[in-house]
């Protein structure tokens, strides 16, 4: 102060006082020599600089703000055009006064001071950028936001609208602006019937409606009240958001339930709902097809496994089931999953399942739709059978045309060669003996072809047709056989012999008797190299197991039979595993009657230990007994 | 003399081979009635037979079989296959046997083949 000199019109020490008690920091500035220093400051410029402005004064300007030739030019400036003006800006002083922001008032005083009062405005202008950012991310926000935001007066003119709103009519914001939202988005005159911001404004309260445009959207529409700091009403927010699609898809999924519970009411098919415990949710009337013995509220909320009674006689099925369920709720579907079920206490039927996940209001539960498969199954067991059946006789069709093929051959052969030979040797007349033996050979084999077509018609009636067992003189029937093949063999040396003390052997048997005992005999003959065939039949009674028998033992002195084929002999057959050749049917016939008959064959050597001596065929046939 | 193994099940058929095959002037050195025994009496025959007649259906072992046990004991044996199952027929020769006769045949089919099939050699 000590500087201030003349020129002051003022009271000094008023001066000075009011000077100093200005509240916001000024400097006078003097003008010396085309110069300007500085005279003098206030103490809120000193407290600013933290007592440094002390330093500076009567300093050239320059010196001062040397780094800062904008307030030099005003100062300058002020005085060269005797105007007082402001101006915002920034400058530095020394140590303390650093990016300040302030709004300097630069005053000329004739005749050469330039006071300037300088207002710190950093603080208002952080403020102020703070809330010009917020405001810009607030606008951010309300223009991404997909639902439409309309501000409005009361009487529906809009204020402001976010770009969403704007753009779903095709405007741009200013369009809309001083609009009335009727006129807008519904198109009409007047407020819409139950308009929500109407309502909002009248009730004060948040209001929510549905309502649809003419273009066939629809929108759900929210209507808030804004109130002023006297709590009136003075305008309202709309915020709406476009469910076209939301609509449509709860529109769909109604529908959808409304056919699901249609099916599930209707299907013929038994549907059980089960939910992720296993617990029966809901079941549908056809049910009752399937269970009888629940009434289906009985059923509901039970374990499926109560349900269906897999606790009683299906255990086994259980963990089938919770496969099946596991295998469902990982997303995969099961068909076909086949089971049996009680359909009474008494009644067991066949039922396939379909199973898979549905959700019904938020709810995973398993779906079950089961189908009454008895019928078929009984069809496809019948079906089964009759494949057996079918290949059963397709395997005995091939057997009957293998022996055919191969005995009627062989039988062939031999009576070609007989003759081919007998023709050489009539030729010759040298050897009378062979050509005896060749007649011998054509007459065995055409006895032989003659079985074989015997054997085969006989093995097909004893698959084919039912026989009874009624009582016979068995050996009557040995006689008449043991007659028969003499005759027919008078030309070979065969002696028969029969030993038995008994003169009439009843037993359970039928016609095929004779069959058997013929089959037996003839291959004795056959499979014999001796000139003299010798065949004794010994006949006794054996008790087995409370049972009866007769035991007849065919004892020859043929070519015998090898250990190994001693069973293997009887197996023969369209069933056999192994096909056992040069054999013909007639043991396969002899065991099928005995099996007929419920009796036994076995075959042994006739010297044990020695199968090339001859065999032993030992039968037993059931016998008559005396008192019945 | 061409000398004749038969292995033959059916009896009456092997007496007749035999017939035929001394009246054609060769020499019936063996007879076999199954495939177990034809190798038995080949394995003991210390001269073995120039040709051997085959029949396939046979009780124990059948004539293929027997054939392939024939074969590895002597390689180049001759084996004319007679049988009534012509489906074994390429089986037969695959195996190593010389020639197949269907039967039926006539007698002197079967001369002419082993006439044949012994001056192949």
């Amino acid at each position: 102060m000590n500087n201030l000199n003349d020129g002051l019109e003022l009271d000094l020490e008023k001066f000075k006082s009011a000077f100093m008690s200005i509240p916001i920091p000024c400097y006078i500035w003097k003008r010396k020599e085309n110069k300007f220093y500085l005279v003098s400051y206030n103490k809120a410029l000193n407290h600013l600089s933290k007592g440094e402005i002390k330093s500076y004064l009567g300093m050239e300007l320059s010196q001062i703000f040397n780094d800062d030739s904008m307030i030099s030019m005003d100062i300058n400036n002020c005085y060269n055009n005797k105007l007082n003006y402001c101006k915002e800006m920034r400058y530095n002083l020394g140590n303390h006064i650093k990016n300040r922001i302030f709004i300097a008032t630069f005053d000329f005083i004739s005749p050469d001071l330039v006071v300037v009062f300088t207002e710190d405005i950093t603080k208002q202008k952080k403020i102020e950028n703070t809330l010009r950012k917020e405001e810009k991310e607030k606008s951010i926000i309300l223009e991404s936001i997909s639902e439409h935001i309309v501000y409005q007066d009361l009487k529906n003119k809009i204020l402001w609208t976010n770009k969403a709103a704007a753009d779903s009519v095709d405007l741009k914001i200013h369009n809309l602006i001083g609009k009335k939202c009727y006129e807008i988005w519904p198109k009409r005159d007047s407020p819409c019937i139950g308009c929500p911001i109407i309502e909002a404004v009248k009730t004060r309260k948040p209001t929510s409606e549905e309502m649809s445009t003419p273009d066939g959207r629809i929108w759900s529409i929210k209507g808030y009240p804004v109130f002023d700091a006297k709590e009136n009403v003075v305008a309202a927010v709309e915020i709406t958001k476009e469910i076209t699609q939301i609509k449509k898809a709860e529109e769909n999924l109604k529908k959808t339930q409304l056919k699901y519970q249609e099916l599930f009411d209707n299907s013929p098919y038994s549907i059980f709902l089960i939910d992720i415990n296993g617990i029966l949710v809901d079941c549908n009337a056809a049910t009752k097809n399937i269970i009888s013995y629940h009434t289906i509220d009985d059923m509901i909320g039970k374990h499926f496994t109560d349900v269906l009674s897999l606790n009683e006689g299906n255990i086994h099925l259980i963990p089938q089931f919770k496969k099946k369920i596991q295998k469902v709720i990982r997303g995969e579907e099961v068909k076909d999953f086949i089971f049996p079920i009680s359909r009474t206490a008494a009644e067991k039927i066949w039922v396939s399942a379909s199973v898979s996940l549905i959700k019904i209001v938020q709810e995973r539960l398993i779906q079950f739709i089961i189908k009454d498969i008895t019928e078929n199954k009984e069809t496809e067991e019948k079906l089964k059978e009759s494949e057996v059946k079918f290949r059963e006789s397709f395997n005995r069709t091939k057997f009957y045309k293998d022996i055919f093929a191969h005995d009627i051959n062989n039988i062939l052969q031999n009576i070609s060669s007989a003759i081919d030979l007998l023709n050489i040797k009539v030729e010759e007349i040298t050897v009378p003996e062979e050509c005896e033996e060749l007649l011998s050979i054509i007459k065995d084999q055409v006895i032989r072809g003659t079985n074989l077509v015997s054997n085969v018609r006989t093995l097909s009636d004893v698959e084919d047709l039912s026989f009874s067992i009624e009582e016979i003189n068995a050996l009557g029937v040995l006689k008449d056989v043991k007659n028969f093949l003499i005759k027919s063999y008078h030309d070979k040396n065969v002696e028969i012999m029969i030993n038995t003390p008994y003169d009439e052997i009843k037993v359970y048997a039928n016609q095929l008797l004779s069959d058997l005992f013929e089959n037996i005999l003839i291959n004795a003959i056959r499979y014999n190299r001796n000139h003299s065939i010798q065949i004794i039949i010994n006949i006794s009674k054996r008790k087995n197991k409370d049972n009866n028998f007769i035991k007849l033992e065919f004892i020859d002195n043929g070519i015998g039979i090898p250990d190994t084929m001693k069973e293997k002999i009887f197996q023969r057959g369209y069933n056999a595993k192994e096909f056992v050749s040069g054999l013909g049917l007639g043991l396969t016939l002899v065991k099928k009657i005995l099996n007929l008959y419920k009796g036994e064959i076995w075959v042994q050597d006739k010297i044990e230990g020695d199968y090339t001596q001859g065999s032993n065929f030992v039968i037993l046939i059931p016998e008559v007994m005396a008192n019945g | 003399m061409v000398k004749i193994l038969i292995v033959e099940d059916d009896l009456s058929l092997q007496r007749l081979y035999e017939m035929m095959l001394t009246t054609f002037g060769f020499e019936v050195v063996g007879k076999a009635s199954n495939g177990k025994d034809a190798v038995d009496i080949f394995l003991s025959m210390p001269f073995k037979p120039d040709i051997i007649l085959m029949d396939h259906r046979m009780p124990l072992k059948n004539g293929i079989d027997a054939s392939i046990e024939i074969l590895k004991i002597k390689r180049h044996t001759k084996i004319i296959f007679t049988s009534a199952d012509k489906s074994i027929a390429s089986k037969a020769l695959s195996v190593g046997a010389t020639s197949f006769i269907e039967k039926p045949f006539a007698i002197t089919t079967l001369h002419q083949e082993i006439e044949r099939v012994y001056n192949d050699s």
